[in-house]
C-alpha cells in the first residue's frame, strides 16, 4: 500500500497543488493544503489495513482537498478574494515576472484569467478548474461532488457564461 | 467573446509553474510520516536509527565496545560480513553502518581517520549507485545514504581543521581530500544525470504511446499514460534535488577545507570550481530546452485529443477507428458530413428534451463544434 500511495502522490501532487491553489488564489495556502491533503488521505488509509482498496486515489485525493478547501473558507468567512486583494496579489507577482515581452505577455493573459476566475461563485469556479485545469473527464467530476454528469455539465457550461461576462 | 477562447485561456492555466521543491520536500516528509504510522501496525521508529532502547545512557564509545565485544564473544562476525553487501533500507544495513562506526570510534591516528572515511565516502556513493540502477529515485534507503555520505564528509574536514588547530602540518591531506570529493562529486553527478537520463527515455517511450492512445479515441489509456508521465516527471525532479544534495554535501566540506591548503593547491581548486560552475550553467541550459520542448510536446497532444473529441462527438468517427485524424492538419477534417450532423440535432430539438436539463447539454455540444469551427 505504502508504495502505491507514493505511486499515486508523484501522479498527482502537483495537480492538487495547482488545483487548490487556482480556488484559493494564494501559494502558501495552497502548499498548507496540499501538505494536509495527503497527510489526511494516509490517516485514512493507514488504519484500514493492507487490504483496503482503493478504487480511485485521484478521485480520493481531490474529494479530500474539496473538504479541506471548504474548511479553510469557513474559517477565513470567505468565498473569493475581494478584487482589491486580487490586484494586490496580481501586481506583486507581475513585478517579479521575467522581463522579455513575450513571456511578460503570456503571463498577463494568465493572471487575467486567474482574476476572473477568482470573482466567479466557487461552484462554478471548481468545475472549471476540474475540467479545463484538472483535465478532469464528465463523469470523474460527477464522482468526485456527487452531482450527476448532466448537472455537471449544465454547470460547467453556466460557468462559461458566467465567466464570459467577467471579460464583458 | 466565444467559449472557446475562454476554454483556450483556461488550459493554458495547466502550465502554471508550480515548486517542484515543495513537493519533492513534501514527499520526503510524507515518507517519513509513513514509516511512523505505517498501514495497521503499532508506531514503530525506522530501523534505520540506532535504538536508544539498547544502549540507554551509556557513552557511545563504551556502548560501541561493549557491542563489539559481544559480537565476536557470541560469533556475530558472520552478520557483519554478510552485512557489506546490504545496502540502505536492508535488514542488515544498521548492521554494516554500525560495524563502520565500531572502526571510526576505534581509529584515532588521523592520516588512517581520514582514510577510513573517504572510503565509507567511496561506499556511500556506491551505495547509491546501486540503489538507482535496482530500485530507481524512489529507492527507500537513498535518504539513508546520502545522510551518511554527509556525515562521513563532515567528519574528514572536522578532524583535518581539528588538526590544524592543534598547529600541525595538514595541507598535505586536506589537498589529498579535496582531489578526493571532487572526484566524489563528479561520480555522483554522473550517477544521478543517469537516473535521470533513464527516466527521460521512459518519458519519451510514454509519449509515442499516448500518441498513438489518442489517436485510438482510448480516453481510459491516455489518462493513465499522462499519470504515468507525470510521476516520471516528478521524480526526474527528485533526481535532480538529490544530485544537488550530494554535491552540495561535498562542496561545503571542500570550502571547510581550503584554508588549510597551499597557494598553489588553491589555485588549482579554485579553477575546477570555475568549470564546474560553467558545466552546471550548460546543463541547466539544457535541461531549459528540454522542458520547452517538453511543452511543445503536450501541447500537440492535447490539440490532437481536442479534435479527435470533435470529431468523435459530432459522430464522424466511431470510437476507436484508426487514422480518425487524417486531415486535421490541414485544419478541415476530412469526411464530415454537416448534413448528418444538422440532422441529428433537429431531431434532439424536437423531442421531449425542449424543457430538460439535457437540453443545456445539448446546446453545450452544439456550441462546441461551433467554437471548433465547423459552420453549422
Amino acid at each position: 500500500m505504502e508504495e502505491q500511495f507514493s505511486k499515486a502522490y508523484d501522479q498527482y501532487a502537483a495537480g492538487i497543488l495547482r488545483h487548490i491553489y487556482f480556488r484559493v488564489s494564494d501559494w502558501n495556502v495552497a502548499q498548507d493544503l496540499t501538505q494536509e491533503t495527503f497527510f489526511k488521505a494516509w490517516r485514512n488509509i493507514a488504519p484500514q489495513g493492507s487490504d483496503v482498496k482503493i478504487k480511485s486515489f485521484k478521485a480520493f485525493f481531490y474529494k479530500i482537498a474539496s473538504n479541506l478547501i471548504i474548511d479553510y473558507y469557513r474559517s477565513k468567512s470567505r468565498n473569493v478574494l475581494s478584487l482589491e486583494e486580487m490586484e494586490e496579489v496580481y501586481q506583486k507577482e507581475m513585478a517579479c515576472e521575467p522581463t522579455q515581452e513575450k513571456e511578460v505577455e503570456r503571463v498577463f493573459q494568465r493572471r487575467e484569467i486567474e482574476k476572473h476566475l477568482s470573482l466567479l461563485k466557487d461552484e462554478y469556479r471548481q468545475m472549471l478548474i476540474y475540467r479545463y485545469i484538472d483535465d478532469l473527464s464528465i463523469k470523474e467530476i460527477a464522482d468526485i461532488t456527487g452531482k450527476t454528469p448532466n448537472n455537471v455539465r449544465v454547470i460547467i457550461h453556466r460557468a462559461l457564461q458566467a465567466l464570459k461576462k467577467k471579460y464583458e | 467573446m466565444k467559449d472557446k477562447y475562454i476554454i483556450k485561456a483556461l488550459k493554458k492555466l495547466r502550465k502554471t509553474p508550480i515548486r517542484r521543491e515543495f513537493l519533492v520536500s513534501l514527499k520526503s516528509d510524507l515518507k517519513e510520516y509513513m514509516s511512523y504510522h505505517p498501514v495497521r501496525g503499532p508506531i514503530k521508529a525506522p530501523i534505520t536509527k540506532p535504538s536508544h532502547l539498547i544502549f540507554g545512557r551509556i557513552p557511545l564509545l563504551k556502548a560501541l565496545a561493549l557491542a563489539l565485544i559481544v559480537i565476536l564473544v557470541f560469533g556475530g562476525g558472520g552478520a557483519a560480513f554478510a552485512s557489506q553487501a546490504s545496502l540502505p533500507g536492508e535488514a542488515l544495513y544498521p548492521v554494516k553502518t554500525f560495524t563502520e562506526d565500531v572502526q571510526e570510534a576505534l581509529t584515532f591516528n588521523l592520516d588512517k581517520k581520514v582514510r577510513l572515511h573517504t572510503e565509507f565516502t567511496k561506499k556511500r556513493i556506491s551505495e547509491i549507485e546501486k540503489l538507482l540502477e535496482e530500485k530507481g529515485v524512489e529507492a527507500r534507503g537513498l535518504e539513508v545514504a546520502q545522510a551518511r555520505l554527509e556525515h562521513h564528509t563532515e567528519m574528514v574536514a572536522r578532524a583535518i581543521k581539528k588538526e590544524a588547530e592543534r598547529g600541525k602540518e595538514v595541507s598535505s591531506l586536506a589537498a589529498l581530500i579535496v582531489d578526493d570529493f571532487y572526484l566524489r562529486r563528479e561520480e555522483a553527478r554522473k550517477i544521478f544525470e543517469a537516473a535521470k537520463e533513464k527516466i527521460k527515455m521512459q518519458r519519451t517511450e510514454l509519449h509515442a504511446q499516448l500518441v498513438i492512445a489518442i489517436e485510438a479515441g482510448d480516453k481510459e489509456q491516455a489518462e493513465e499514460i499522462r499519470s504515468e508521465i507525470a510521476r516520471l516527471g516528478l521524480l526526474k525532479d527528485e533526481a535532480e534535488v538529490r544530485k544537488n544534495a550530494a554535491m552540495q554535501a561535498l562542496r561545503t566540506q571542500k570550502y571547510t577545507l581550503h584554508g588549510q591548503l597551499k597557494k598553489e593547491k588553491r589555485l588549482e581548486v579554485e579553477a575546477r570550481s570555475k568549470a564546474e560552475e560553467i558545466q552546471e550553467a550548460k546543463e541547466k541550459v539544457f535541461e531549459a530546452i528540454e522542458d520547452t520542448q517538453e511543452k511543445m510536446i503536450e501541447e500537440t497532444e492535447e490539440v490532437l485529443e481536442e479534435t479527435g473529441d470533435i470529431l468523435y462527438e459530432s459522430g464522424v468517427t466511431p470510437k476507436g477507428e484508426q487514422g480518425s485524424l487524417q486531415g486535421t492538419a490541414q485544419g478541415q477534417p476530412e469526411g464530415i458530413n454537416f448534413e448528418e450532423i444538422d440532422a441529428v440535432i433537429e431531431e434532439e430539438l424536437s423531442s421531449e428534451l425542449l424543457f430538460s436539463e439535457d437540453l443545456e447539454g445539448l446546446l453545450e455540444d452544439i456550441e462546441g463544434l461551433d467554437n471548433a469551427g465547423f459552420d453549422i
